[in-house]
Parts: C-alpha cells; structure tokens; sequence
C-alpha cells in the first residue's frame, strides 16, 4: 500500500505543477497583456513611427528625416531648454523647501500638531493641476489686483508679470508647481526622517550636539537614500511638465514660447500640425534623455 | 552648589526646548497660511456676486462683499458639471475595480502561487516603469483609434489593466501573509482565483484602500490623456471640461464663476481628502517607501 501511494505522487505531482504554472500565468495574464498592449507595443510603435511619414493608418518611410528636422527646430531646442530650465530649479528648490519643511515637522514633538500640519501642508495637493493653474492665473494677476502683486505693492515693490512677463514666467509655474508638490514631498520625507534609528541620535546627544547640529551631522548623511530617490522621482516627474503649461501658455506655450516643453512639443506636433513622424522622433529623444537622466542618478547614488 | 548645577542646566534645557518649539510651530503656522489663502480666496471669489466679468476685485477681498450663488448657476448653466462629474466618477470607478482586480491577482500570483518564469515576469513589470506615458502617447491614440475606442472609456478601462506599482505593492504585502491559508483552501477544492479573491483580498484591507485612494485621485485629477482620448464634449471628464471651458475666451474673464467652476471640480476630491485625510496622508508615504 505503501508502495503503491508512492507510484502514485510522482504522476500527480507532475499535474499539479502543471496546474500551478498553468494558474500563476492565468492570474499574471492581464497584466502582462496590458503592459505589452499599452506600454511595450506602442513604445516600439513610436520607435517605427520615428522614421516614417504617417497619420497613424498609412506611412511612407522617411529614415532619418525627422530627427533631423527635429534637432534643426529651434522650437525643440527652446521646449528642451525650457523644460530643463524649469526641472533644475524646480528639483532643488523641492528638496529644499519639503526637506526643512519635514525636519521641522518631525522636530515637533505634539503628535496632533504634527498631524494636523501634515494635513493641511498636503491640502494641495489633492487639487488637480488644472484647478491650481486656474487659481494661480489670478494670485499671479500681473496687476495690483492680484493678491502676490498686492503684497508686493505694500513694501513698494510695483507689479510683477508673474505670467505675461518671459524672464519670469517659467519661475513662476515652477513656485506654482511647488505650492502643490508641497505636501506629497514633505511625507515622503517624512517617512525617510522616521526611518532613522532613535539610537544615533542618542549618541549624539551624548556628545553634546545640539538641534542643529544633529541636523546637519546626523540627519542629512542618513538621508542620502531618501534625496537620491527624490531628485530621480521629481526629475522625471519634471520632465513630463504639461498639463500646467498648458493651462496657462496654451498649446504655444505663451508668453513668447517660454512655456514651451517637450512633452507640450510632442503634443503640438501630434494633434495640431499632425507630424506625427516629428513627434514620435521627439518622443523618443525625450525618452534617451530620461532614460540617460536615470541612468547618471542610479550611478551617482550607488557610487556612494 | 555643585548639586544645583545640574537643575538648573536641565530646567533651561526644558525652557529652551519649549522656545523651540514654539518657534517651529510659529513657522510652520506661517507655511499654512500659503497653503490655505490660495483656496479661501477662491471659494471668497465664487461666491462674490459683486466680482466683475473681466476684472479681480481691488483691493484683494479676502470676503464676499455680495454673497450669492450667482456665480455657481452661471456656471453650471455654461458648464454640464452634473453630467462632467458623473463621467468623471464612472471612469474613476472603473479605474478603482479593473487596476485593483488585476495588480491583487498578479501580485498574489508572484506572492503565492510557484511558477516558472517569476524573476522573468518582475523584471519586465519593472522595466515598464522606465516609460513615461507622454513618450508613447500618439502611437497608443492609433491603436485605440484603430480599435475604435477613442472617445471612449475603455480606453482608460483596459490601460488601468498595467498597475505595476499596484502590483509590486500587492506583492510585498501578500508576502508577509502566511501561503498555509492558500494550501488548506486548495485542498479543500477552491480554486486559485477564489483563494485570491475571497481569502487573501479581504485581509489586504489597509492595501486595498490604499490603492483605491491613489487610484482615485490619480483618476480624478488625470487631465492630458482624457483631453486626447475624448473626443466629444458629452463624454468629457470634469477636469477637461472645466479646462476647456477655462481657456476658452481667455483664462482671466468672468473670475467669480471660473473661481465657482473651479470650486465644483476639486469639491468631491477636497470632502474625500477631509473625511480621510490619515489615511490619504499615510498611503502616500508608504507608496513612496515601496517605489
């Protein structure tokens, strides 16, 4: 009987791995279609697109000719400038503000206070872009109308065109983007903050080291991990810049183009002038460059 | 003497500590208030029926001079918000059911079930998140055109299928759940997709409202691919209709009701966020731990 059990289990177990392996896939299945459906296929799609002349349907094949033509387009090099402009001064000063807003969070030692900044720094947040766009279209009235040039008016400072002057405009998306980005990025740091053991900052007490002194010689060299994560997140996030652009300078990227960026670029060249050839060219140089982005961040951070 | 030293060091100490944080507090008080006058200027401007058509009042009211609701019946009668956020909540609903359903069944697949190929199948999920939507945006429009599925939701529906971050999450929190659950259940004749769904889904309570929220919110507030996808103004989600009644004619005419429009469209978002603000407030920092 014994023997016979034995003889057994080898065919089931034989069937049931089949039937295991045959499940897992059956469970993994929609995702995997998804990501090849939505993300693998129409990535090689564009690839292709990138070297032919089409409206989606029929194409002629154009080699090289659009990236040519994109890399001579002056409109791509000031979208590709204005997007990089924006993401350099956009990156730091979030990881700026939302760092020493969650140390001075977490340095709070009232649990209630600490959670209703927490909740009110994220309000925000929760707005969409297009809602933060049309509310900032008035704050940033470029007369004394509106509530920042009003301040400013009060110590004698006259009228800023936060939006329809081109040295300013792209400051101001970013203080724009800052004020909703605000919250989302001080509870990630704040989860970095909480992930340091109490016991290091014990030891610095022992020597004597005050607040800001732990601060500096504590915190932030224990952050490492959580800036590096930051920058690569709010770099690529960065890079996609559209939908507030667009609310405020149009499918131009007014004023005088300065709110122009890559993605509004491939945009404009996809759905107004029907470039698709163009466009796709510029999706993936956009694509190589976040890509390189990543690659000198993950290098930066694991060189460490 | 040398016994009274100490005290007195520790009760300065415990002054200066109260002085610091009152310091922070002041500070961080006056952080809120750029957080907040934004928004109360805006629900103030709405419900100002005093607000000229093409001009902000001057100086900067902080109060309705004329409270009314003009502004909001100017609004709904120009903009169809009932119907706006209707669609707006069908997709965000379908988004919730169809990436949940998918990232729990995936990522209990990884978690759970032995397969060959595993490592194989992460990595490629993985690698997905190297590509930032806007790069494939027009060859995706071509294929939902070729399949006739522009101007419509399933457009959303089936892409709401690749949840990686969902999955991976779903997968690390299954991990820490014992597999013996799924093995007594097995034995008892259920099959994988019901031990997923009727086992494990419902003690993944705390992951499943995470992911809801973030699925929402994300849904909610998405505003470029909508505006590509739909084509006809009866199919429009909120955020697109709002913005395209906004940009239209200008984006600084009529300020009390594009301040009353705007009110409409964060409102559902804003009476979420109050009701479950912990929870909103935690899920996002575990979704950056887990990225």
């Amino acid at each position: 009987m014994n023997n016979a059990a034995s003889a057994a289990k080898p065919a089931k177990k034989k069937a049931n791995r089949f039937n295991q392996n045959f499940t897992g896939y059956l469970l993994v299945a929609p995702m995997l279609f998804a990501l090849c459906a939505f993300v693998f296929y129409p990535m090689i799609k564009v690839i292709i697109y990138s070297f032919q002349k089409t409206n989606g349907i029929s194409a002629t094949w154009r080699g090289v000719k659009n990236y040519v033509w994109v890399i001579k387009d002056n409109m791509f090099w000031n979208a590709l400038w204005n997007t990089f402009y924006m993401a350099v001064i956009a990156v730091i000063l979030d990881v700026v503000v939302c760092f020493i807003v969650a140390s001075m969070i977490n340095s709070i030692s009232n649990k209630a206070v600490k959670n209703l900044f927490k909740g009110v720094y994220y309000l925000p947040n929760v707005v969409s872009s297009v809602a933060v766009a049309m509310l900032f279209n008035f704050i940033f009235y470029p007369s004394e109308n509106g509530i920042l040039n009003y301040a400013f008016s009060m110590v004698g400072i006259p009228p800023v065109g936060w939006l329809t002057n081109p040295k300013i405009s792209r400051l101001s998306i970013v203080i724009m983007g800052l004020w909703r980005s605000v919250g989302y990025d001080t509870i990630l740091f704040l989860a970095g903050l909480q992930s340091i053991p109490g016991e290091i900052y014990e030891a610095g007490a022992i020597d004597g080291a005050t607040g800001l002194q732990k601060w500096w010689y504590i915190t932030i060299p224990n952050m490492k991990g959580t800036f590096a994560f930051m920058i690569m997140m709010l770099t690529i996030s960065t890079m996609r810049r559209f939908d507030d652009v667009w609310m405020i300078g149009g499918s131009a990227g007014n004023p005088a183009g300065t709110l122009d960026t890559a993605v509004m670029y491939i945009f404009r060249n996809s759905w107004l002038s029907r470039e698709v050839g163009v466009a796709s060219a510029a999706a993936v140089i956009l694509f190589i460059i976040t890509m390189i982005l990543t690659a000198i961040n993950n290098k930066v951070t694991s060189g460490d | 003497m040398t016994k009274a030293a100490p005290v007195k060091k520790g009760a300065s100490l415990k002054g200066e500590k109260i002085g610091n944080q009152t310091v922070l507090i002041v500070i961080l008080a006056l952080g809120t208030l750029t957080m907040i006058i934004p928004f109360w200027w805006m629900i103030s401007t709405a419900f100002d029926g005093a607000v000229t058509i093409d001009d902000i009042p001057f100086p900067p009211r902080f109060y309705p001079l004329e409270p009314s609701l003009k502004n909001f019946k100017v609004a709904f009668t120009n903009v169809p918000m009932v119907k706006y956020i209707g669609n707006s909540l069908l997709v965000a609903a379908g988004n919730m059911i169809i990436s949940i359903s998918s990232a729990i069944m995936c990522g209990y697949s990884l978690s759970k079930v032995p397969f060959k190929g595993k490592s194989f199948i992460l990595l490629l999920c993985l690698s997905t998140m190297m590509v930032p939507g806007e790069v494939t945006m027009v060859s995706k429009f071509f294929l939902f055109q070729k399949f006739g599925l522009v101007n419509s939701y399933w457009a959303f529906w089936l892409e709401a299928m690749a949840y990686v971050f969902g999955t991976f999450y779903t997968k690390t929190y299954m991990d820490s759940i014992p597999g013996s659950l799924r093995e007594s259940a097995l034995m008892d004749g259920a099959s994988e997709l019901r031990v997923a769904f009727q086992i494990y889904m419902p003690l993944c309570g705390a992951l499943v409202a995470t992911l809801a929220i973030l699925i929402f919110q994300g849904s909610w507030n998405n505003f470029m691919w909508p505006m590509i996808i739909l084509t006809s103004a009866k199919k429009y989600t909120l955020q697109v209709g709002v913005a395209l009644f906004a940009t239209n004619g200008g984006l600084s005419t009529q300020p009390g009701v594009r301040m009353a429009s705007t009110c409409i469209s964060i409102l559902p978002i804003l009476t979420l966020y109050i009701f479950l603000q912990r929870y909103i407030v935690e899920s996002i920092a575990l979704s950056g731990v887990k990225q």
